[in-house]
């Protein structure tokens, strides 16, 4: 059986997507077979971040109301063997999805993979619920920034009460927090969160920091996962929390501001 | 005794239950009524509930000599409670009522939810009685009681209690830092920074005499 992971977060433009692709890309680096699901129909973008948009036939749609196969419609990642991604549909809206039909696509899926990944829409709606609902493992993206915890918190409260194992009363959904574009020189100065008040006020585990960096982007314009970025911070700091998420002990890294030597005190350090 | 077949409850409602069955005397009810009187106020409404088999016929002059009576020690018969054994209706314009059985309800009021996850924003917790919160409330988050609150972890979040109109009621708080507070519909919203001996401390807040929301640190 697979396990299923959503990639949420309430807010937009957090991360949610970047997140989807590199932690989808690293588990299957890391030999498991994973395939990475886009939820956000109707404005779909992980294709774009995972270089394959010029690749997709049929979508996740077309396969929820049997126009495809799963076998027509899974793309299978350029770098990565053991990667596959069902994308969503750019001309249909979220109400084309449906409970039964996400169900058994993922019934489906889950024979032969080790790791569904949901990339969950923003938003409290449909395509967000229904990305939530099946998940036995939750990834939290938030900023350091109070709008955004606050939605996380949102969005915590939807897991414990909506999604499929709370209505069926199972184990609770195992939520992990993910800090993305931390920069620890703002947190210093005051004008972000630090790591301990997001903690203080969600109250689950930190799976990771993703240190803000110009990286991403390039990344996103390239059609790269930012985990594939050998020798960034970013990779670096995805990489970690990829294996924190298959049970390794790693501190956290890229979390302190850098001290700045002596020299580029005097002169200035060329940014 | 005759006596087992009168029995007047205290029901969830502003109405007093009298329950007559079949062979009823009305001497009984009369003293019955006179006891009642004496424990409280007058012009209290009584609801009749008529449990088992009656003759319909005399049924309605059984009724009227319990009005009568009623009338006497200044009761008022509010209406007639509508049963399976039993379908009366409108006689001397008394209006049939269908409540739920009062005598077998107990006070609803006592029963205590407690809450062991954490209170997270949008959730609404309402509870006609206590809430007791074992861990954290967040902001956004809404706790509503017609009793009192216990909060064991941070309170943010807005914290409602007493909303039938319960001026007893208090809150208690492990951590006190929430969005707003009220009691019995008497509100305050906390927007600015709270003084340090309140601030993420225990605090319990009631209502005075003057119907001013009361803050008091129970820690020293």
């Amino acid at each position: 059986m697979a396990k299923i992971i959503v990639i949420t977060s309430g807010k937009g433009g957090v991360g949610k997507t970047t997140t989807s692709a590199s932690f989808a890309t690293g588990l299957a680096l890391r030999g498991h077979k994973t395939v990475v699901i886009d939820f956000d129909i109707g404005l779909r973008n992980l294709d774009l971040i995972l270089g394959c948009e010029r690749r997709v036939v049929y979508d996740f749609v077309n396969v929820v109301q049997g126009e495809a196969t799963l076998h027509q419609a899974l793309i299978k990642d350029k770098n990565c063997d053991n990667l596959f991604i069902l994308a969503a549909s750019q001309t249909k809206d979220k109400e084309a999805l449906t409970q039964e039909g996400v169900g058994l696509v993922i019934e489906d899926l889950s024979k032969d993979f080790d790791y569904i990944v949901c990339d969950s829409p923003a938003g409290i709606e449909r395509g967000a619920f229904l990305a939530l609902y099946f998940a036995d493992e939750a990834i939290v993206v938030t900023n350091p920034e109070v709008s955004s915890v606050r939605d996380s918190d949102r969005i915590l409260g939807l897991l414990a009460s909506k999604s499929k194992r709370a209505v069926e009363g199972q184990d609770k959904i195992n939520a992990r927090l993910l800090i993305t574009r931390y920069n620890p020189a703002r947190v210093e100065s005051g004008e972000m969160l630090s790591i301990t008040d997001i903690e203080d006020i969600l109250r689950i585990p930190v799976v990771g920091v993703i240190p803000e960096s110009t990286d991403v982007l390039q990344a996103s314009n390239t059609g790269t996962p930012a985990i594939s970025l050998k020798g960034t911070d970013v990779s670096e700091a995805y990489c970690d929390v990829v294996s924190r998420f298959l049970g390794e002990n790693k501190p956290l890294r890229f979390t302190q501001a850098d001290k700045k030597g002596i020299f580029k005190r005097i002169f200035g350090g060329a940014r | 005794m005759i006596r087992n077949n009168l029995k007047l409850n205290h029901g969830t409602f502003d109405y007093y239950v009298l329950q007559i069955t079949p062979g009823i005397k009305l001497e009984d009810i009369d003293n019955k009524f006179l006891h009642f009187k004496a424990m409280c106020e007058e012009n209290k409404n009584i609801v009749l509930d008529f449990s088992g088999e009656f003759d319909f016929a005399n049924l309605s002059n059984l009724l009227l000599d319990i009005n009568d009576t009623a009338r006497v020690h200044g009761l008022i018969i509010h209406s007639i409670m509508e049963n399976k054994c039993i379908k009366v209706h409108g006689i001397l314009g008394i209006p049939v009522i269908n409540l739920p059985n009062t005598t077998k309800i107990p006070h609803i009021y006592n029963r205590t939810l407690i809450v062991d996850e954490p209170v997270r924003s949008g959730i609404k917790i309402e509870n006609d009685g206590d809430i007791v919160v074992t861990t954290f409330v967040s902001d956004n988050a809404e706790i509503i009681a017609s009793g009192n609150i216990h909060i064991y972890g941070e309170a943010r979040g807005r914290i409602i209690a007493g909303i039938s109109g319960n001026k007893q009621s208090r809150i208690f708080m492990q951590s006190f830092n929430p969005e707003l507070i009220s009691i019995s519909g008497i509100y305050k919203t906390l927007e600015n920074e709270l003084p340090q001996n309140i601030m993420h401390k225990t605090v319990m807040i009631s209502l005075d005499d003057k119907d001013r929301l009361l803050l008091t640190p129970l820690t020293k």
